[in-house]
């Protein structure tokens, strides 16, 4: 019912992908959730895992992933750095965030040598949103330490990337485009899941000690 | 464990799901939240309500406060917290002040570890409070001065530098579980749990710890010592209870987590309230808490003192069941329930009472009847003992047992086990006992039992020291 709107938007020079963005968000949004309520995979909250699936559909998950992992590294180089010179929250953060930004040079370079065609994909906005996720990693490092930082950014590594198959597969994309309403059904997950009362995966495992005490 | 009974027994445990939107959402308002996130103006209302705290020194809100703020007036040593701090995050403790001051001539603080602060790494610390690195969101936040609280004598053995801390989840009045937090050299001197300290599960009835976590193991004494973690007595463990309910109840939060510390001289003081206690406190007390949460829940508790006694009777006990996994023995009060099989197979119930000053158990007459044992008294009459007895011809009747009982081992006798003479007010009489099968608390046996006329007794069953070797015999148990 939703195809003849779809067809007057691609008609119009609306780009397929963005309408294919649109109709996939709440399907990435779903996974999130479930990740969450169900087993237990708390990432970096909502926004970032879902924000970053996207980011590695429109420049492709090796370089993606390569992105994210390089901004995390080296901006827990330079917090560590910069951890003598006492600065306060927000100047050090401009200043990890632009020294970060900067090393994306590098991951051009590498692009540049390996396939040109690849290049012209690599949309500096998609680069500078993976940035941004440095903000959240520092601030868990700061709240939380190393080790939660590293879990949580591991968490949404994998979170995205699964996001990023199922979105990334034309089979699906092709559904989704045919059977819009099947959206509907996802919102009612959604509502369940935010209602789902029951021990998440993680926890089993966390309290497996006392599940096998008496009672 | 399979995966249904792992799964029922998942039902009884509290996770994030259900903390969140069973008891978080509909107990805990945002209003009172923001109260007992605030730990300026939550500090003002327990002084007024006269619920002991640390006191507050002073309040820095704004780089002017800062400014005009006189280092030369605080004490030698403090805390410095953020008003908004979560996790324990941005807390500086003071322990002392240095005799000399800096070059520059200002003051200089001692830290634990002796690392010193001079007056500018104060004002740095505070700077970067109020720039709301250590709050929520990283709002802007306020830094404030308190006391510190002087950890007692009991716990130093047992704490890595910090002060040890009591966290005690209150819901809909009632305490339903409490644990005891220990700072360690991996927690930087902090209590915290996640941050490496040691969460010791309360008994909430006796004040006395049980089993310890360390992370996610389970411990027994406190780290590279042989310190035993379990037993150690908290002490005024009443007061602790008493001001854990009244806090819960002035900062309106049904569901909440009462952090309160032991000062050497002012005793029990509340540090803070949290309206999203942590889960680790099942692991500690090695117990699921979603199903006492279940049991209170729609309870009307109107005393505060009701309210302790109820959290007694229903969440006590630990320390029983731990003694009898020690053990190997139950632990029993003076008056039981005794389950006996009858000759038909069937089970009766009836009081006991445990008596450590009598050597044997003894049973009514009355009911080894009804139990259908009746025909040991046809076996006891066969032998012709004559009823009374002197204290004159008692040596002679001792070697007249011995005999009688050569002759029931002859006569195999079905029901009838020994006789002996029992001292009964004025006499000696000989009585017949019986072997019968007993239940107390799970553990069976069988009891040597001498039968007497107990009928006019409340307790138609006694259970002697002889029979006493499964159990532990508590007085004060009911």
């Amino acid at each position: 019912m939703l195809t003849p709107l779809f067809d007057f938007l691609l008609a119009g020079g609306v780009p397929r992908d963005t309408l294919v963005t649109l109709l996939m968000f709440p399907i990435v949004a779903t996974l999130i959730v479930a990740a969450r309520q169900i087993i237990g995979i708390k990432s970096f909250g909502i926004y970032t895992p879902l924000i970053i699936t996207f980011a590695f559909l429109e420049i492709d998950i090796k370089y993606g992933a390569a992105i994210f992992i390089t901004s995390l590294l080296v901006a827990s180089m330079l917090r560590f750095m910069l951890r003598k010179l006492r600065m306060l929250y927000l100047p050090k953060m401009a200043l990890i965030l632009s020294i970060t930004a900067l090393t994306m040079f590098v991951i051009l370079i590498e692009a540049v040598f390996s396939a040109r065609t690849v290049v012209a994909n690599l949309s500096v906005y998609q680069m500078l949103i993976i940035i941004t996720l440095v903000e959240k990693f520092i601030n868990v490092q700061i709240e939380k330490g190393y080790r939660t930082a590293l879990i949580l950014a591991t968490e949404t590594l994998a979170l995205s990337s699964v996001g990023y198959f199922i979105v990334a597969t034309p089979e699906v994309q092709e559904y989704i485009f045919t059977n819009p309403a099947i959206i509907i059904a996802f919102f009612f997950l959604i509502i369940f899941l935010g209602r789902y009362e029951g021990l998440r995966v993680s926890e089993y495992i966390r309290f497996r000690k006392l599940l096998g005490s008496r009672s | 464990m399979n995966l249904i009974q792992s799964y029922l027994f998942g039902q009884k445990i509290l996770g994030m799901n259900s903390r969140n939107l069973t008891y978080i959402k509909p107990y805990n308002k945002k209003k009172w939240i923001r109260l007992v996130d605030d730990k300026i103006r939550f500090k003002k209302i327990l002084e007024k309500n006269d619920i002991p705290t640390p006191q507050l020194l002073g309040s820095i809100a704004s780089l002017e406060d800062l400014n005009s703020f006189d280092f030369e007036s605080l004490p030698k040593s403090f805390v410095l917290k953020p008003r908004s701090g979560f996790g324990g995050e941005g807390i500086v403790v003071i322990f002392g002040e240095n005799k000399k001051r800096t070059s520059s001539g200002e003051r200089l603080w001692v830290k634990n570890r002796q690392i010193k602060m001079s007056e500018t790494d104060l004002r740095n610390h505070i700077k970067n409070i109020l720039d709301g690195t250590y709050s929520r969101n990283n709002t802007p936040d306020v830094a404030f001065f308190e006391e510190r609280i002087q950890i007692t004598k009991l716990f130093k053995t047992y704490a890595y530098k910090g002060i040890p801390d009591i966290r005690i989840i209150v819901f809909n009045r009632v305490p339903v579980m409490a644990m005891l937090r220990l700072p360690t050299k991996e927690s930087d001197g902090k209590a915290n749990i996640h941050q490496g300290g040691i969460g010791l599960g309360i008994d909430i009835s006796t004040g006395v710890t049980t089993n310890a976590i360390m992370g996610n193991r389970f411990i027994d004494t406190v780290p590279n010592g042989r310190l035993p973690l379990s037993g150690i007595r908290i002490p005024y463990w009443d007061t602790i209870l008493d001001i854990a309910i009244r806090t819960a109840d002035v900062t309106n939060l049904g569901f909440s987590g009462i952090d309160i510390a032991l000062d050497r001289d002012a005793g029990p003081v509340i540090l803070e309230a949290n309206a999203r206690p942590g889960l680790s406190i099942q692991l500690a007390n090695m117990a699921p808490l979603k199903e006492r949460l279940e049991k209170v829940g729609n309870l009307k508790i109107k005393t505060v003192k009701r309210a302790i006694r109820i959290a007694k009777d229903l969440f006590g006990g630990e320390i029983e069941e731990e003694v009898a996994e020690i053990t190997g023995r139950t632990v029993i009060g003076l008056k039981e329930t005794v389950t006996i099989t009858s000759a038909l197979g069937e089970k009766k119930s009836v009081p006991c009472k445990v008596d450590t000053g009598a050597d044997s158990s003894s049973v009514d007459a009355e009911l080894v009847r009804e139990l259908g044992f009746g025909q040991v008294f046809s076996e006891f009459e066969e032998l012709n003992i004559p009823s009374d007895i002197t204290h004159q011809e008692l040596s002679e009747r001792v070697k007249a047992i011995a005999g009688y009982n050569k002759l029931i081992q002859k006569k195999s006798f079905s029901l009838l086990a020994k006789v002996d003479t029992i001292r009964a007010g004025n006499g000696i009489t000989v009585r017949p006992y019986i072997r019968l099968p007993f239940t107390i608390q799970g553990e069976d046996f069988t009891a040597l039992c001498s039968i007497t006329d107990r009928g006019h007794l409340d307790y138609p069953v006694l259970l002697g020291s002889k029979n006493m070797r499964k159990f532990i015999i508590d007085p004060i148990k009911k």
